[in-house]
């Protein structure tokens, strides 16, 4: 059997599957990358509605024509196992990528970018520790004081020590992982 | 067509998936419930095989033919055995940092030719016959000198991977209060928890009374034993457990033998106990569980001889009097006798272990429809068992069944039990189905044997996840899942010996290496707890800095079996459930000259966080999270 005909003769199954991978896969990282850490909808992507959508996207592709497309056109079948190795690839990257990103806090607002000392400041984010090993917070070298903490909010005080003027805020975590996008918070004197 | 084009593309991604599972190639994919997609990919190969067995046949003709592809294939297939061996023991063994086990345990492409390998050598003989797997595997079971050989094999693969390195993990947990009581007894006759530093009896002033721990008093009573022979230590401690461990497997085989009279699955059973990563590590572990399993089984067996047999002692009464008997209450009275010792020293061990009676009492009117031959025998347990409902239920409503506290009226929803049950050994979705195949089987083919161990699992499964008052664990129904393994192997049977030897080896070889070796639940993956907190290290530092007349120690379950070398010491308990707030501890603080502070990471919701950030603050760290691995947060202050 010649080369050709032995790789028509692979059912065309096995190629449309590789397909609904490729659209399942990029679809589920753009969208758990926009609504987790673009947009902050959700914490995470619901594996139960990722699995739906993936038993969808078979049903939907049972419908289509696709075999008869696959059926003769040995260069789409090249292309498209090519594809699917290279999505495998990039998905593993990514998700690497994406649990790199989650060791890290992630501010996603804060009330206000100065103040005094003893002054109570809040942040929202995620990836803030534990309630054991909760996070801490700095503004350039100094530590401040952590009065309230949640897995997604924090309220510390500015301290007397803190240096006046534009600082780093540093969130860190108990593996020294800080927060990766810098925010500079000014510390201004009391007025009397 | 549309359902057909489906069913066949979701079945190529269920081989994807069951692929990435296999060779673990960590693609991330983000579903849940991979164990029916895994299910799936099975059924699917199966359809496959018998799609393309001409194309097989074909293949496999000219491999066969050809002596020197077929030599490979064997050389792949030895090399595969030896790449899955020491993948499983270099986890067992903790040889990882070696260069070529390591090397062994990454490369993922041996795995594959194995499996494609065996699939080939299992299925397909050579020309003299000589290869085929199958043949060789019953002939060897067949044969009562190599059978027995087979089974001393077993028992020592599975007593090595109990005993191996057994005192090198720390005490955890549970075990603390049953070795306190070992100690206790051992010193003192009475199950009195142990005061490891002042070394006596703890006595609660609470209660005006020495601290009791008695439960399952036969295990606490065989480690001390242990330590009477062999000291105290973290082995010692574990010894009863591997005895029982191993126990089980030699009790397998029998009792598997019994209810599926063959020889061949009871001697697969008895491997898959051996293998069992559950079991492994409920026998490196010194609490009760692994004690019950056995004599659970054991107990089975016994209940289930004492209901279908007939058999009245001399020893009973007069002639007249046996003739009585065994017309009214037709029970084996021998095997009786013994169930009613096993029940009693079952329930000493665990209270759970008496689902067996009203599991029985169900499978009385049960056996009465299904085993018509019988019916006057089912008769009369049907009666006796409607009677023994009526008392049981007559106690509870007056409140005279001092454990009702365990029972809620179908208040829980504890579906993690279903995990628990049917994990092993072939995976949750596969082994629930080969059990409930088994299960409607003996209904149909009125196999009472295998009836009964159904009955029991089944309304075990049914009571836990419904009405046992308790958060749901695997060791609370452990003692079920070996009836489980008897039942899904043979209900795995009733499906192979319906198929071609060819579909017949494809999907045993499947189940087998991918369920208990190369995916699903790997020997290493249960073996001695990942993770646990190291108190002998962590607590080094104090006990060898430790100045009785300057220090205190502030403990939060204080684990004081490893500060034993200090004879005296000043303690104060932080309590726990977030009972010790921050004015009490500096309250106390300020009664300490200087000290130590301990507590277990994982257990830090038990402070206050303001008592935390306290200590954070002010004192110096020396062991815990981002320091060390030990999981134990140790301060010094002064």
């Amino acid at each position: 059997m010649k080369r050709n005909e032995w790789w028509k003769k692979i059912p065309s199954e096995l190629f449309v599957s590789f397909l609904i991978l490729i659209i399942f896969l990029l679809s589920f990282d753009l969208f758990q990358y926009l609504t987790t850490e673009f947009w902050w909808i959700q914490d995470s992507v619901n594996y139960n509605h990722t699995t739906i959508f993936l038993l969808f996207l078979i049903f939907l592709f049972s419908f289509l024509p696709i075999k008869k497309w696959l059926n003769k056109n040995t260069k789409l079948r090249c292309l498209i196992t090519v594809l699917f190795f290279l999505t495998l690839l990039g998905h593993q990257k990514y998700t690497n990528f994406y649990k790199e990103l989650q060791q890290h806090p992630k501010i996603k607002s804060i009330s206000k970018d100065w103040g005094v000392p003893w002054s109570w400041v809040k942040i929202s984010g995620k990836n803030f520790g534990e309630k054991w090993e909760p996070v801490m917070v700095y503004l350039g070298e100094t530590e401040t004081i952590i009065k309230k903490w949640t897995p997604k909010e924090i309220v510390f005080e500015i301290t007397a020590e803190a240096t006046l003027g534009e600082q780093r805020l540093r969130v860190v975590n108990s593996k020294d992982n800080e927060q990766l996008k810098e925010l500079i918070f000014e510390v201004k004197p009391h007025v009397n | 067509m549309l359902i057909k084009r489906f069913l066949n593309i979701l079945g190529f991604i269920g081989l994807l998936i069951f692929f990435n599972s296999v060779t673990n190639l960590q693609l991330y994919l983000p579903i849940n419930h991979v164990n029916i997609f895994n299910a799936i990919a099975l059924l699917y190969i199966i359809y496959l095989v018998r799609k393309y067995k001409k194309i097989i046949n074909d293949l496999a003709k000219k491999i066969t033919a050809n002596k020197k592809i077929f030599l490979i294939l064997e050389i792949i297939f030895v090399g595969g055995l030896f790449y899955f061996l020491t993948r499983e023991l270099t986890l067992v063994l903790g040889t990882s940092n070696n260069t070529i086990l390591k090397l062994v345990s990454y490369t993922k492409i041996p795995a594959i030719l194995f499996i494609t390998s065996v699939l080939l050598l299992f299925i397909f003989p050579d020309k003299k016959n000589t290869h085929n797997y199958l043949s060789i595997f019953k002939s060897i079971i067949s044969n009562k000198k190599t059978r027995l050989l087979v089974l001393i094999s077993i028992i020592t693969l599975g007593f090595g991977f109990r005993v191996y390195n057994l005192g090198t993990s720390d005490i955890r947990g549970d075990e603390f209060q049953v070795i306190g009581a070992a100690t206790g007894y051992l010193n003192t006759g009475k199950y009195y928890q142990w005061d490891w530093i002042s070394n006596k009896a703890i006595y609660s002033t609470t209660t005006d009374d020495y601290s009791v721990y008695d439960r399952a008093w036969p295990h606490t009573w065989m480690i001390a034993q242990s330590y009477k022979f062999f000291g105290i230590s973290e082995a010692s401690s574990r010894i009863p457990s591997v005895i029982f461990g191993t126990l089980l497997i030699v009790l397998t085989y029998p009792v598997a033998l019994f209810f599926s009279k063959n020889k061949n699955l009871a001697v697969i059973t008895t491997f898959l106990v051996a293998i069992s990563p559950a079991y492994i590590g409920l026998s490196r572990y010194a609490r009760m569980y692994i004690v019950l399993l056995p004599l659970f089984l054991g107990l089975a067996y016994s209940v289930y001889q004492t209901i279908t047999k007939t058999y009245v002692p001399k020893w009973l009464g007069s002639k007249k009097t046996r003739l009585f008997l065994e017309q009214h209450l037709p029970f084996h009275w021998g095997f009786a006798i013994l169930s009613i010792l096993l029940l009693y020293f079952n329930y000493q061990i665990h209270i759970n272990s008496l689902v067996i009676v009203p599991a029985t009492m169900l499978f009385a009117p049960l056996a009465y429809i299904i085993d018509v031959k019988n019916r006057k025998r089912w008769k009369v347990f049907t009666l006796l068992s409607v009677l023994g409902m009526i008392l049981f239920a007559t106690l509870y409503l007056t409140g005279n069944i001092y454990f009702s506290q365990f029972f809620t009226y179908f208040e829980k929803r504890n579906f993690q039990y279903l995990d628990f049950l049917f994990a092993y050994p072939f995976g949750m979705v596969i082994t629930l189905g080969l059990f409930l195949l088994a299960f409607l089987a003996s209904l149909v083919k009125k196999n009472i044997k295998i009836t009964f161990l159904g009955i029991i699992v089944l309304f075990g499964w049914m009571f836990f996840v419904y009405i046992a008052n308790r958060y749901p664990a695997f060791v609370y129904t452990s003692h079920l899942t070996i009836l489980v393994i008897i039942v899904s192997v043979i209900g795995l049977y009733t499906i192979l010996k319906k198929l071609h030897q060819l579909f017949a080896m494809i999907i045993f070889f499947i189940l087998l290496v991918y369920f208990t070796g190369l995916g699903g639940m790997r020997i290493g993956d249960r073996y001695d707890y990942q993770g646990q907190a190291t108190h002998s290290q962590a607590y080094r530092v104090i006990v060898d800095n430790y100045d009785q007349n300057k220090h205190t120690l502030f403990l939060q379950f204080g684990r004081t079996f490893y500060l034993r070398e200090l004879n005296e010491a000043k303690i104060v308990s932080m309590l726990n459930y977030a009972q010790y707030s921050l004015e009490d501890f500096l309250s106390d603080l300020e009664k300490a000259e200087s000290g130590w502070i301990a507590w277990e990471t994982s257990k830090s919701y038990h402070l206050e966080t303001s008592v935390i950030t306290y200590i954070k603050e002010n004192f110096e760290k020396l062991h815990g999270s981002g320091i060390d691995e030990t999981g134990v947060e140790v301060y010094y202050f002064e």
